[in-house]
């Protein structure tokens, strides 16, 4: 092989190889792009979960707050039942959900406010406000909720909806968010 | 020259060696590709593993939920609420549930649901409170026997509706009625008639449920002027009173006071009813298929306040509350106000002569207990500010040893309930709802009007409420065998399970019951023996010993059967004159025939319907205003009809009848009334 033939080689094969990267590094950021959009859905949907199954067992007339659309509430207080005993409904200790002082982390607390309280974060990746919200005054999302924060509560009857925005950086560094969203029957 | 010189020589040292790093190359992207795949198969493995298992959970809550349904059901018909079992569940969709049902006592059953679905079990718990039996809708009730003295008036109406004097009178839409007027005065307005004066004039006000009378008009000069409308009525309603006795029922009348019933008078089953004189009775005096048991007074107890004795012409205000009270007089011409939602439990109740007991059930109930000694003077009034029966409930499970009388001051919209006392009813006692006593004494005829709207409250407390909800698991099944199969995991062989409503716990059954042949028939035994296909209509109904309907809920419930001759007008293969034929070879037929006859499709002819008609008149006014809306019917041919039942048709129909008739033939008709 003349050195000619070789750098010949040499370039097609670089060339070859550089694509063959640029296809991977590509492939490689879609995955991590699809793959960081999954697991923030997933996390979102399990601190949703997670709050409308506590909001489900709760009793109406133990909510606090208690607003009405399009008044929302970034907390709520609520009791859960304990099952019966003596012919009277058992109720738990208050429990509350709401945001941090920071409005980043979904936080449940147990005995809020007393020297016995118990804090767990549900979430850390929450957005100051909801997905599509800008603090203008209007309902930008045209939800029926004006500058409503990344988690809010609306109540209405017997039913509650829960509204959850959660943001991260993306592998570009570019943010990516993820919104979901329930209503729930407060069943006690 | 040789062709070696031709060939291209390898140098010596190469030959043997094959030399080239493409190999490695394609090697190493191969095994970095495969790296990153796995990687990515690995965690979006992961990601599904996890939302499949939150999908499971969530699934697994519903099917639980669905278990919950489907004991809760169960015990509104007096079943134990057990549905499949560990062992034995019932089969839902992809997944399985059982509930075990267990009694708590005071009236509480506890329902635990367990709800499998692919790796997830959820459980739940439900508590929930037994319905109340009530009296309400008994009537008037006595399980001893009844003597109705000459002049008692019976009837029914239904309270949301309101109470017509007369009767209970049903309206049609406002929106029918403004229409009819407005085209009758533009009728009216266009006619030789010219325009009208009185209450048919533009500001006349509509009717309205319950009021809107219409004041008369002034005299008018046109001898065509219309009569004044009275209320407006259109349909006559069906609403029955109930008198019902655990002995027989007397009934009394005389030409100077006839007593009309209208409603049912229902003995016992082994008694009858005896009329004597001059007695309208337009409901059943059937017997009773059971005895009626009447369930005892549960007296809640509650904080003791002092003793409360009104006097003076101030009255007193009690606000919204549940207490006890040792006393309650109300002297002569004070009044108390009761502010409901309330309930009051007193151990005597004393109302003098004059007072008022103002019960305010704007806001919520009011439920008063006595339970020692109730005295009402003859003119002592006990007053609803809604009138609305279900508000208001006196239970007395005094004991007295003399008959108590009740106020008779004012009319009483309400429940009284004293199955231990015997109450002596006044003159001039007037009672919209229910009462249910011990003995009842008639010293003077009465006014009673049932509520037919306490039935369908009664029917709604009959059902059990939820008392508690809580869920008590809810998780993922961890590895091992059968971790996404909710079969494997209990072991149980998916194609032997049976769907729900195959699973309740049997349940012994007491049914009457008309069977496909028309006999009436018993069975007493297990539910899953029994052949519920053979039942055409049940009559009485209990499970475990627990009354599920009785005759009265039949009554109220049982949908109602189509005239046969309905049926057959509505024949397609008949023609017009083949259906007149059929009708009038039938007259009278009832209104169900009718109707059938004037909405028939194809139409009937408008002579033939106008024959049908005329053989049974007269006819109500419903039957009259729809044969007036029926396109086919020519304007002769309803003034033909018009006439046959004039003079004496009602105001409704001859506005209606100007929209529909040609002038002449509406003139025709106005000069007969």
């Amino acid at each position: 092989m003349t050195a000619m033939e070789l750098v010949l080689a040499l370039a097609l094969l670089a060339i070859i190889a550089l694509k063959a990267s640029m296809v991977l590094t590509s492939a490689n950021e879609a995955q991590q792009q699809d793959s960081a959009i999954m697991a923030l859905e997933d996390q979102a949907r399990r601190a949703l979960d997670q709050i409308a199954y506590a909001v489900m067992g709760s009793d109406r007339d133990s909510l606090i707050p208690d607003p009405e659309s399009p008044i929302f509430s970034t907390s709520l207080r609520y009791s859960i039942s304990l099952g019966v005993e003596d012919g009277e409904v058992v109720w738990d200790d208050p429990e509350e959900i709401g945001l941090s002082l920071d409005e980043s982390q979904v936080i449940w607390r147990k005995n809020p406010g007393t020297a016995e309280e118990l804090r767990v974060a549900w979430c850390n990746v929450v957005r100051p406000f909801l997905e599509g919200e800008i603090p203008n005054g209007t309902d930008d999302n045209g939800n029926g909720i004006v500058d409503e924060n990344g988690l809010s509560f609306v109540v209405e009857r017997d039913a509650v909806t829960i509204r959850l925005s959660v943001q991260r950086p993306g592998p570009q560094n570019q943010p990516i968010s993820e919104t979901v969203s329930t209503m729930v029957t407060v069943r006690n | 020259m040789t062709s070696n010189s031709t060939r291209c020589h390898r140098p010596n040292h190469l030959h043997g060696k094959r030399a080239g790093g493409a190999l490695v190359l394609a090697l190493v992207s191969v095994v970095t590709v495969a790296g990153l795949t796995a990687a990515f198969l690995q965690l979006s493995t992961a990601v599904s593993r996890r939302q499949a298992h939150m999908r499971d959970k969530m699934q697994a809550f519903y099917m639980a939920e669905a278990g919950l349904a489907e004991a809760w059901a169960a015990v509104q018909i007096k079943k134990s609420g057990n549905v499949g079992t560990e062992e034995d569940p019932a089969l839902y969709g992809d997944g399985l549930f059982w509930v075990e049902a267990t009694d708590m006592g005071g009236r509480l059953i506890q329902l635990e649901s367990t709800g499998m679905v692919g790796s997830a079990t959820a459980v739940l718990s439900l508590v929930v409170e037994e319905g109340l039996e009530t009296v309400a809708d008994l009537g008037v009730y006595s399980p001893t026997s009844l003597d109705l003295p000459p002049g008692t008036f019976l009837d029914g109406y239904d309270s949301r509706l309101g109470y017509k004097d007369g009767g209970a009178l049903r309206l049609t839409s406002d929106e029918d009625l403004e229409k009819l007027l407005e085209e009758f005065l533009q009728q009216m307005e266009g006619s030789e008639l010219g325009g009208l004066s009185g209450p048919l004039g533009a500001s006349a006000p509509r009717g309205d449920r319950g009021g809107g009378t219409p004041s008369p008009p002034p005299p008018g000069d046109d001898p065509l002027e219309l009569p004044p409308a009275p209320e407006p009525v259109v349909v006559e309603d069906e609403f029955a009173g109930r008198i019902a006795s655990g002995g027989g029922i007397t009934v009394n009348g005389t030409v100077e006071l006839p007593t009309v019933i209208q409603g049912d008078l229902v003995p016992s089953p082994q008694d009858t009813v005896s009329m004597n004189g001059t007695v309208s009775v337009t409901g059943s005096t059937d017997p009773a298929a059971d005895d009626v048991e009447l369930p005892a007074i549960e007296v809640p107890v509650l904080n003791t306040l002092a003793a409360c004795m009104h006097s003076g012409s101030a009255p007193l205000l009690m606000l919204p509350t549940e207490a006890h009270l040792p006393s309650l007089e109300v002297a002569q011409g004070s009044e108390v106000i009761v502010q409901g939602p309330a309930t009051l439990v007193i151990d005597s109740l004393t109302l003098a002569a004059g007072a008022r007991l103002y019960l305010d059930t704007t806001e919520g109930e009011v439920t008063i207990y006595v339970t020692t000694a109730a005295s009402f003077a003859e003119n002592a009034q006990v007053l609803n500010s809604t009138e609305d029966p279900a508000n208001l409930s006196l239970n007395i499970s005094a004991q007295p040893a003399e008959p108590i009388g009740l106020p008779a001051g004012a009319p009483i919209h309400g429940v009284i309930y004293a199955p231990d006392a015997e109450l002596t009813v006044p003159p001039g006692f007037e009672l919209f709802g229910s009462l249910v006593a011990q003995q009842v004494t008639f010293a003077a005829p009465p006014r009673l009007h049932f509520d037919e709207n306490l039935a369908e409250v009664a029917r709604e407390r009959a059902l059990p409420s939820l008392f508690s909800w809580r869920i008590v698991e809810l998780e993922n099944a961890l590895l091992g065998p059968g971790a996404n199969d909710p079969f494997v995991r209990l072991g149980v062989n998916r194609a032997a399970l049976l769907p729900p409503a195959r699973v309740h716990e049997d349940n012994p059954l007491d049914i009457t019951y008309e069977d496909n042949g028309g006999l009436i028939q018993n069975y007493a035994g297990p539910e899953s023996a029994f052949d519920w296909s053979q039942v055409r209509k049940p009559k009485a109904l209990s499970r475990g010993g627990e009354k599920v309907i009785g005759e009265e809920d039949l009554k109220a419930v049982t949908a109602p059967t189509i005239d046969p001759l309905a049926k057959a007008v509505d024949d397609p293969a008949k023609n017009s004159s083949d259906v007149r034929d059929l009708l009038l070879a039938a007259t009278p037929i009832s209104k169900d025939a009718l109707l059938a006859s004037i909405h028939r499709e194809p139409e009937m002819n408008s002579s033939h319907l106008k024959d049908v008609l005329e053989a049974n008149a007269p006819l109500n006014d419903q039957i009259m205003l729809e044969a007036l809306r029926n396109s086919t019917m020519s304007s002769s041919d309803l003034k033909s009809v018009l006439l046959t039942m004039s003079p004496g048709l009602s105001a409704q129909v001859l506005m209606a009848a100007a929209a529909y008739l040609a002038p002449s033939d509406l003139l025709s008709v106005q000069g007969a009334q």
